[in-house]
């Protein structure tokens, strides 16, 4: 007779709260296979595929090159205008993809999520992975095309583009599965997400720099989700000096929103197949 | 030996009412102006009540019980999809739970491509399904398919691929929803063949859920018996079926219909007893009410065979039955079922249009075989009966 004395699981109310890395870790397969499927499914029935990935933030760099480009150029002291919004929008793509695609993920997968149990973290972790995905595809063609256009990379370049790709990700997947959670609870979340990507759009310095002469003004828009990984970002591109102000304000933004999407998602995640 | 599944004092409450709308938006809140300061307007409702049973390793374990008993609840904290309100169940293995056949299955990717996504949801590591790949392509036979998008199978295509690939897992514990209800009668031959190989042949831990009484029966050594969400009895499981069976003829098909002629009782004589051997004939015992005297009914049964084919319909005519009980007894020469369960339907005519009583599935009961040891060569198809040979000569 098979018994596994190894395998001891005990099934209970739930009644403290954790994140539970061990779980997550063990099935770190199936977060694979999830990225791998929805990467399969992404492009299949397509003539150009893959480079999709390119066409988005190209036609909108050309869109706002030509609108934008001359109320902007002097107030820009470090890079082209051109160069700020495609930098710009090559890791806005990385955080509204990863966001819009962590919200509406629980309820897409609500028929696995009600007949299997497994993480329900591995869904939103797999829709960044996604995201993840595009966006280095991207950021490999802008760093080699960077390096041969216009060498302003420099030797802590590397290490900003790692910190800003890590800050971008900790607050849209913070965001991404709150939303995600909230989502299966009360779908006005579907109707409400384009919405607020575009405001979150206007309202960050991916297109233009914002600068304000009021105080207040000026930490609101610091306290913006990806402002401060933006300007990491950028001062991997440029000779523009770090702003510790920003940066710090971007890192504990991004923690703060990081672990409330975890709890909230934990908090509730019980109840999905209930909800779904 | 510790018991490989424990359940204690097990209860889930749903809250119903105005929670339980499938998902709630701020319309829905809007728009009902009454409810704004009162939103915690539900009620309890025990799903499961105080459920407790043990179940040993290598045991095969059939959950009945009716509609809305909670069957599907248990199944559901069992595979921890939902959590309890109160109690534990331990569970000294790995689970693997099969609430539906081909969970996950994406129709835009290809056979091969969904065989990995699924067996991977399913528990599997990459490098087992790598290892039983081969395996899986075979029991599911759509070989020549399997680099076609799913979206241009066949429903009875998918099944059998989503049922190969759940086939091959391998856990210490194997929890099953009536996912055997679908695919045809070949194929769930196969499917039952797969299922007594993992849990009698491979000595796994295997929870069904299931109406077919026929299924339970031939797979199950034990019963769950859950009545409105509390734990009724626990068993043997043809003795359980036999009880249950027994008992819904009784309560179940007589408050719905309110006739002048019911079936009361139904059983094979001394089924469990074993007295039903291979050559010795048999008896069924049947009880009808009827309010006043009637003439000319007619009494039909269909037997069915453990893959629910129709083996036998008979149907016999009386000439009068009295008010009150009237006893029939059938009595049968010779055997002709092979080996396995069976299930009777019947049903009360009082013409041959006209039906006043039916119920189907009522009752199970077990043919002891094989019949004739001579038929189990490997892989030989019994067929569906046994001829009874009176005379052989060879000259």
């Amino acid at each position: 007779m098979l018994q596994n004395e190894n395998f001891e699981t005990e099934i209970k109310p739930i009644t403290h709260f954790s994140f539970n890395i061990k779980e997550l870790w063990q099935n770190r397969e199936l977060i694979y296979f999830f990225v791998w499927r929805d990467f399969k499914v992404k492009y299949k029935q397509t003539i150009i595929g893959i480079l999709w990935v390119f066409i988005q933030p190209l036609t909108l760099l050309c869109v706002f090159y030509f609108a934008l480009s001359k109320s902007i150029q002097p107030n820009l002291h470090y890079m082209s205008y051109g160069y700020f919004v495609l930098t710009g929008l090559i890791l806005w793509q990385l955080f509204s993809s990863a966001i819009s695609q962590a919200a509406e993920s629980m309820v897409s997968n609500s028929n696995i999520i009600k007949k299997i149990y497994f993480p329900r973290l591995v869904i939103p972790i797999a829709s960044i992975g996604n995201s993840l995905i595009d966006f280095l595809i991207m950021t490999v063609a802008l760093v080699i095309g960077s390096f041969f256009l216009n060498n302003h990379l420099h030797f802590l370049s590397f290490f900003y583009l790692i910190g800003a790709t890590i800050m971008a990700i900790m607050s849209s997947f913070g965001f991404g599965s709150l939303l995600a959670a909230m989502n299966l609870k009360y779908r006005d979340i579907r109707y409400a997400l384009p919405f607020m990507i575009q405001i979150l759009l206007f309202s960050s310095t991916v297109l233009y720099p914002l600068e304000f002469q009021n105080s207040t003004l000026n930490l609101l828009k610091n306290l913006h989700p990806l402002n401060g990984a933006l300007h990491l970002w950028r001062c991997a591109f440029s000779n523009e000096p770090l702003n510790y102000q920003i940066l710090l304000i971007g890192i504990f933004n991004n923690l703060f929103l990081f672990f409330l999407g975890i709890y909230y998602f934990r908090k509730t995640e019980a109840y999905f197949a209930d909800l779904a | 030996m510790k018991p490989i599944i424990e359940v204690r004092n097990l209860s889930k409450i749903y809250q119903i009412g105005a929670k339980s709308e499938r998902y709630l938006s701020l319309r829905d809140r809007l728009s009902s102006p009454t409810q704004w300061f009162s939103s915690n307007k539900t009620e309890p409702f025990y799903a499961l009540k105080d459920v407790s049973f043990d179940i040993m390793p290598g045991e095969t374990v059939g959950i009945i019980g009716r509609n809305g008993a909670g069957k599907s609840t248990l199944l559901k904290i069992l595979s921890r999809i939902t959590p309890p309100t109160s109690g534990s169940i331990k569970l000294r293995g790995r689970v693997a739970s099969l609430l539906e056949v081909g969970t996950g299955f994406h129709p835009e990717l290809t056979g091969r491509e969904n065989i990995f996504f699924n067996g991977a949801i399913l528990g599997m590591r990459k490098s087992e399904i790598n290892r039983k790949f081969d395996e899986i392509i075979d029991f599911s036979g759509v070989e020549q398919f399997l680099d076609t998008p799913l979206k241009q199978y066949s429903s009875g295509m998918q099944l059998r691929l989503a049922f190969a690939v759940a086939a091959h897992l391998e856990p210490e514990i194997l929890l099953i929803d009536e996912v055997l209800a679908v695919g045809d009668a070949e194929f769930q031959k196969k499917c039952l063949g797969k299922m007594e190989d993992i849990s009698k042949g491979q000595g796994r831990t295997v929870v069904v859920v299931s109406h077919d009484m026929g299924m339970v029966g031939r797979l199950c050594d034990v019963a769950v018996w859950i009545q409105n969400g509390r734990n009724v009895k626990f068993g043997k499981s043809l003795e359980l079926l036999n009880e249950y069976v027994n008992q819904s003829v009784s309560n179940y098909y007589h408050k719905i219909k309110d006739s002048s002629i019911f079936l009361k009782y139904l059983s094979i004589h001394d089924f469990y007893n074993s007295s039903l051997d291979d050559y010795g004939g048999y008896k069924l015992v049947v009880k009808i009410i009827s309010k006043r005297p009637q003439k000319d009914i007619y009494f039909a049964f269909g037997i069915q065979n453990p893959f629910n084919q129709r083996v036998a319909l008979e149907i016999v005519k009386l000439k009068f039955l009295k008010s009150g009980e009237n006893l029939l007894e059938i009595t049968f020469s010779e055997n002709n079922l092979l080996g396995g369960i069976y299930s009777i339907d019947y049903s009360i005519l009082n013409n041959l249009k006209e039906v006043i009583d039916i119920g189907y599935n009522i009752l199970s009961f077990k043919i002891f075989g094989p019949v004739n040891e001579l038929i189990l060569i490997e892989g030989a198809d019994q067929g569906i009966i046994k001829l009874r040979i009176k005379e052989i000569r060879c000259s």
